[in-house]
């Protein structure tokens, strides 16, 4: 997974910059990057749980937004810490979509050490754009 | 920034005038000491100043003394829009709504407290959830949870968690009144149901404070707020509306994104979408937002009622007989309606406060009986180094709106902090102190070091000399419990 926390964008919070050769890479490192931040060892976690989620927006940024926002959702309404197995961004008729298979586990402190509490994904300065070897997210996070 | 664009009135406010950036409908006032004025970084000048174009807004755009790069709005900013040709803007009241300060009084002084310390910190870490994935203490319906973020601290009371005197010493009695469930996303609900009654983490903390005789700024204000004794013990307690807040700031920031872009709007900065107050959209967000707010609450409540239960069983005597009696609790991320005198005329404001607190004089109305001579009980927090301070509003604040700082805000960014110090040594650093930690997580704790932050004491001052706030007592803490 390619990402890189950035010092200096977010001194209360956090910020990283995620880069994928595709659509579906820097949507799953930008995920990849809040797991990493809420738990000390991404790896370490159990694949107990599976699901599928489906999202759509009519901006692929906006909807990089919202895939995050799903992360944060798993986290405090279910309590889940899930990693990105598949995953799929499509577009149609000005409509993008994301689906994705996640898994992981429930959230326990006896059993992973964990980080800090991703709040919300902030707008303040978030970007999603093409460059020339693929995709470049910035991203700052409320903790 | 440079001084040519800034005009000093007095030796605490500083004037940025309109002339600095196209679009701005009023100018915008910094609160500060030179120190902390030439300490803060220009993106505090950028975001005041914008905020300061923002349609409705009155008077002037302004910044407290701990004012620090925010979204949208800084953090320590404060705006007044026209409720009637205003707006409203979930940037100017922060993802997490209604985090606020608790300060709970006790009969105890340090000396009874000490040997007991290590063994109630100890406890109040396990009996109160904190941290990430720390579920709330109460298991709620949909429908009940509903009713509660409706109900506010009436629901606590209805439930047996709240004495009647703990409505009457928080802001708005524990409870704003147009609070709405049916505008809510099930996300927010379903975020918020697992997290009530629980600490959280960041900066968020509960902690066992002393006031020390040396520390008390005015005797006879502190008596009339309850601090009475020499090292008297008193509790703190800093946390917000959880994820359920951070969901409805994220749900309506989103939607305003999209009235913005249906209406037209040219937004300088997305953190700073609005919609005019009166509006469909803004006053569902309004609604929301009263929602959060009385979760926040709820959310302190709970803590306190557990601290009574610790103390209690500790002590072996009954809550009341250990003068566990709420001072004040105030929250310093809002929207609020009130009304102020602006040009002779009385008119009704949409007052946003992010990180910062309200401060009202002493006379006004909207602050508890007890304390009309005295003026509103403000809290502003500092790390679990330094300490933190209670305060009162003062006339002089008027040109505020009656506000005043909230917290010391960041020195050193949450990565720089954890890279530069380790968990385990803070603790044991502060143990040697005299402060016994707990915490969830030793890189949240790291995070969390005294010297990632401003210091307290000038933030406090400053306040003091702009004529925001009085200082009553510096408060200096020996038990901390972090998420």
């Amino acid at each position: 997974m390619a990402y890189r926390y950035l010092d200096d964008i977010a001194g209360s919070d956090v910020a990283f910059e995620a880069r994928g050769a595709t659509e579906e890479e820097v949507f799953a490192s930008a995920w990849e990057a809040c797991l990493a931040l809420s738990v000390k060892d991404p790896d370490s976690i159990e694949l107990v749980v599976e699901k599928q989620i489906r999202l759509e927006e009519s901006t692929m940024e906006i909807l990089l937004l919202d895939f995050l926002q799903e992360f944060i959702y798993q986290k405090d309404a279910e309590g889940l810490f899930l990693r990105v197995r598949d995953i799929a961004v499509t577009s149609d008729n000005g409509l993008f979509c994301v689906e994705a298979r996640i898994a992981g586990d429930y959230i326990d402190p006896g059993k992973y050490e964990l980080g800090v509490d991703i709040k919300a994904v902030t707008l303040h300065q978030f970007m999603l754009k093409q460059t020339r070897s693929g995709y470049l997210a910035r991203v700052v996070l409320d903790i | 920034m440079t001084s040519d664009k800034m005009k000093k009135i007095t030796d605490t406010v500083w004037e940025i005038p309109r002339s600095f950036k196209n679009g701005m409908r009023v100018p915008a006032r910094i609160y500060a000491t030179e120190k902390l004025l030439n300490a803060m970084e220009e993106g505090v000048f950028e975001q005041i100043t914008n905020v300061a174009t923002l349609p409705g807004i009155v008077e002037f755009a302004i910044c407290m003394p701990d004012g620090h790069y925010g979204y949208g709005f800084p953090i320590g900013g404060v705006a007044a829009f026209d409720s009637v040709e205003g707006i409203i803007s979930p940037g100017g009241i922060g993802f997490d709504i209604n985090c606020g300060m608790r300060l709970v009084n006790t009969s105890l002084s340090y000396e009874e407290v000490k040997p007991m310390l290590e063994k109630l910190v100890d406890k109040l870490f396990y009996r109160i959830p904190a941290g990430v994935g720390g579920k709330g203490m109460l298991s709620l319906s949909k429908t009940e949870f509903c009713t509660m973020v409706e109900d506010g601290m009436n629901w606590c009371l209805k439930k047996g968690y709240a004495y009647e005197d703990d409505l009457r010493h928080t802001e708005e009695n524990g409870c704003m009144k147009g609070a709405d469930a049916s505008v809510l996303s099930k996300e927010a609900i379903e975020r918020g149901l697992s997290q009530v009654g629980s600490l959280g983490s960041g900066n968020h903390y509960l902690e066992i404070q002393v006031a020390k005789p040396e520390n008390i700024f005015d005797r006879e204000l502190a008596e009339k707020l309850g601090i009475t004794m020499p090292n008297q013990i008193l509790i703190m307690i800093h946390t917000g509306s959880r994820g359920f807040g951070h969901q409805v700031a994220s749900d309506y920031l989103k939607s305003f994104l999209s009235y913005a872009q249906k209406e037209g709007i040219n937004l300088r900065d997305r953190e700073l979408a609005y919609a005019p107050f009166q509006s469909k959209e803004g006053q569902r967000y309004f609604s929301a937002m009263q929602c959060a707010v009385n979760m926040a609450f709820v959310n302190r409540q709970l803590v306190l009622h557990r601290i009574r239960e610790v103390f209690s069983e500790v002590f072996g005597k009954d809550p009341s007989d250990l003068g566990l009696n709420l001072i004040y609790d105030i929250t310093h991320n809002t929207a609020k309606l009130e009304r102020h005198t602006i040009d002779g005329r009385e008119k009704e404001l949409v007052i946003h406060r992010k990180g910062a607190t309200r401060a009202f004089a002493p006379g006004m109305g909207g602050i508890p009986y007890k304390y009309r001579k005295t003026g509103q009980p403000v809290i502003i927090g500092g790390s679990m180094e330094t300490g933190s301070y209670l305060l009162v509003g003062m006339e002089s604040g008027r040109e505020a709106f009656y506000t005043t700082a909230h917290g010391s805000g960041r020195r050193i960014g949450r990565r720089k902090a954890k890279k530069a110090f380790k968990g385990k040594d803070i603790l044991s650093y502060l143990k040697n102190k005299g402060v016994y930690v707990r915490a969830v997580s030793m890189s949240g704790l790291a995070e969390e070091v005294g010297e990632a932050y401003k210091n307290i004491d000038q933030v406090a001052e400053a306040t003091e000399l702009a004529g925001l706030s009085r200082r009553v007592v510096k408060l200096i803490p020996i038990g901390n419990i972090k998420g």
